[in-house]
């Protein structure tokens, strides 16, 4: 949702469109596949990404590497949901069983990388981190883009990202799903 | 030639002083006398600049070798990564003495590992100085012992506390309220003490030359041309004739002394005529009054065993902005006035002064430093034997037009003046692009100015050596734009030796669910 809001307001975008739309995610991924290589040390496809948002996950946040200066929306959604979703997700990958963990234990290793990835952002000298909660930004968009459209100084069109907002896509929240 | 059984090196780092306000590089005023003289029987650099906009990253290079983008050590609460061996510790290592006589607090009070190496290093800055001490065989020499005893334990619970005001936090942001500034300027010795730290480095170089060492390394570091100006008032009268008689002038220089916020930030608004010709001509009266204190070091320095012996170097490891673009102070930008600086050095066995007239960075004095000594390779993070002499400055009159083509100045945003503007000029962040880092990449007499994910220019310096009619050439920007990709990714590839990741998913759990969702390879 937040990648193609920030299309919508304005942003140029990183993607590859590698990764096709599916039943999980029936608008597109947004995703730059070359990301997932940022462990191995690929780090050239930065200079792409120069003025543009990219999508990255918390895990990889740390092999960024430190020239450059970021900006980071951190997208923040309910636990439960997340869990939801992803079950979801690997539900219709066929891949549920290869879980063999608990969603308490899940829940607490989450939590747990989250507080970690909290600390070493407020480290990093070279990074702004902005917390958004995608529940708010669903029940009050405009609010939640004004902000954003602050934290990147006015780059973007906050009424023109509440567009893609579409509570149809909210599905896997608990007791609306849209399926 | 160099006479092998004694080498020294003396190092002045003449803090924020501009290139354009010395005869030497060109400046019609008579602000330096003694360094132009100097100057004159040195290896004289006419295109040197720095690695970095201010005193930390400039410093860091200087004492690792290495470019910001790879020492990473930009900020006042950053720490030079323990993997490098500063200058002064390999000298120290192989039996030369090294001694530091140090104005500027942020490199001689901040834990920030810039001292490391020094077999001595003297403060002239800060709560607490830390000074030579008199060796004399009197009846006061118990009570003198007392007392340098109980200011090392004072230095030792001062210095947490100082360093605590490094940070961009409250205890900061206090401290530049107009009502503290004169007590950290005067009392807290901000910018050191100029006349007794030459004094006592001349006497320290009055004394080399009967020791049964390897050598000596001397730095010393002078800030007198820093904010706040107070030069002794026969420099005033000399450089800014009318000050006395123009209240205007006096007010602004008090309440500009007073405001150290706006001695770290761009301008809001230009300064009118008058404000602008005061400060810039107090900044010509602190280079005159810092080059008169200089006359006896520099005499000191002209006898046969020294000429004949010891590297005597003299440089500047960033500028200033005063207006010029609407900067101030040493914090934003990589224009001229900032980035390019003064460097000359009297290498022994050299006859004659020599022009040297392609772009050098001073990164390289650690190189030509060691390369005197007699290294001809080092150990880096990266690197078993890096190469010393191709770095180094002192082979490159033989090596004229065979050097480096391209050259570069990082400046990265510092956080203490960043945390200013959001707090009370948030504007100005965006005014600036105060929070982007800003490169200059030099070509010849080109350089292209990149403001990080905002705007890329081309400057000629020859036709625009004031930068401000930027070239409409896409082609070269894109070239040159290749050129620092290039740089930043070779950069990289260096740190990446030094990277430690503070965190990793190291739960296997979210591992394989985030590998199952697709998220990892």
């Amino acid at each position: 949702m937040m990648m193609s809001a920030l299309a919508a307001g304005g942003m140029q975008l990183l993607t590859d469109g590698e990764r096709q739309a599916d039943e999980n995610n029936p608008k597109g991924y947004y995703e730059y596949e070359r990301v997932k290589q940022l462990p191995k040390g690929d780090i050239g496809w930065l200079k792409l990404a120069r003025g543009k948002a990219v999508k990255v996950i918390s895990g990889l946040l740390e092999y960024l590497p430190d020239h450059y200066i970021y900006r980071i929306i951190l997208m923040e959604r309910d636990m439960d949901e997340i869990l939801e979703s992803q079950k979801r997700m690997l539900g219709r990958k066929g891949i549920e069983s290869r879980q063999p963990v608990s969603e308490d234990e899940l829940r607490r290793s989450y939590q747990a990388h989250l507080g970690v990835v909290r600390a070493w952002l407020a480290d990093q000298v070279n990074i702004k981190t902005l917390w958004v909660s995608y529940n708010q930004a669903m029940a009050n968009p405009y609010e939640v883009f004004h902000g954003i459209a602050d934290f990147l100084e006015g780059r973007v069109d906050p009424r023109a990202m509440t567009t893609v907002v579409d509570p149809r896509l909210y599905r896997e929240k608990k007791g609306d799903q849209a399926e | 030639m160099i006479n092998k059984r004694h080498r020294n090196v003396i190092m002045v780092v003449l803090d924020t002083q501009r290139f354009d306000r010395l005869g030497c590089y060109g400046y019609d005023r008579s602000t330096s006398p003694n360094l132009d003289r100097f100057s004159s029987t040195s290896l004289f650099f006419e295109q040197a600049i720095a690695p970095g906009q201010w005193t930390i990253p400039s410093h860091a290079s200087l004492f690792t070798g290495e470019v910001p983008a790879v020492h990473m050590t930009h900020q006042a609460d950053d720490v030079l990564p323990r993997e490098y061996q500063t200058l002064a510790a390999r000298l120290s290592s192989s039996g030369i003495r090294t001694t530091g006589f140090c104005n500027n607090p942020l490199v001689g009070i901040l834990q920030n590992g810039l001292k490391r190496g020094f077999d001595e290093f003297y403060n002239y800055c800060g709560v607490v100085p830390s000074t030579p001490r008199k060796e004399i065989d009197d009846i006061w020499k118990p009570l003198r012992k007392f007392w340098s005893q109980y200011t090392q334990v004072l230095r030792r619970l001062s210095y947490p506390i100082q360093n605590a005001f490094a940070s961009p936090n409250e205890f900061f942001l206090g401290a530049l309220r107009p009502f503290f500034v004169p007590m950290w300027t005067k009392a807290g010795n901000f910018k050191g003490m100029t006349q007794r730290s030459i004094r006592e480095t001349t006497a320290f170089v009055n004394s080399i030359g009967s020791e049964q060492i390897g050598g000596h390394f001397v730095f010393l570091n002078l800030m007198e041309t820093h904010l706040p100006y107070a030069p002794p008032d026969e420099f005033v009268k000399k450089f800014v004739p009318y000050f006395y008689e123009t209240p205007e002038a006096q007010h602004f220089m008090r309440e500009f002394n007073r405001r150290a916020m706006q001695w770290l930030i761009p301008l809001m608004e230009p300064l009118n005529e008058i404000e602008a010709k005061t400060l810039s001509d107090m900044y010509d009266a602190e280079v005159a009054y810092q080059d008169h204190l200089l006359e006896g070091l520099i005499s000191a320095l002209d006898t046969e065993y020294h000429r004949e012996n010891t590297l005597v170097v003299f440089l500047s490891d960033h500028g200033e902005m005063l207006g010029e673009h609407g900067y101030m102070g040493h914090g934003f930008g990589v224009y001229e006035e900032l980035i390019r600086v003064p460097l000359f050095m009297r290498v022994p066995g050299l006859r004659e002064g020599k022009h040297f007239s392609q772009r050098v960075t001073i990164t390289q004095m650690f190189y030509t430093i060691l390369d005197y000594f007699g290294w001809e390779t080092v150990q880096m993070p990266y690197a078993d034997d890096l190469d010393v002499q191709s770095r180094s400055l002192l082979r490159a009159i033989d090596r004229e037009g065979s050097l480096s083509m391209h050259h570069f100045s990082e400046a990265y945003p510092p956080e203490n003046a960043i945390s200013i503007m959001r707090r009370h000029m948030p504007e100005l962040i965006k005014k600036y692009h105060a929070e982007a880092t800003h490169r200059a990449v030099y070509h010849y007499d080109q350089k292209l100015i990149d403001v990080e994910a905002f705007s890329q220019v081309l400057i000629d310096l020859t036709g625009d050596p004031h930068e401000v009619n930027p070239m409409n050439n896409p082609g070269e920007i894109k070239r040159l734009m290749k050129v620092l990709d290039g740089y930043l990714d070779s950069a990289a590839t260096r740190r990446s030796e030094l990277v430690n990741h503070k965190f990793s998913i190291t739960d296997k759990v979210i591992q394989q669910r985030l590998r199952d969702l697709g998220y990892l390879e």
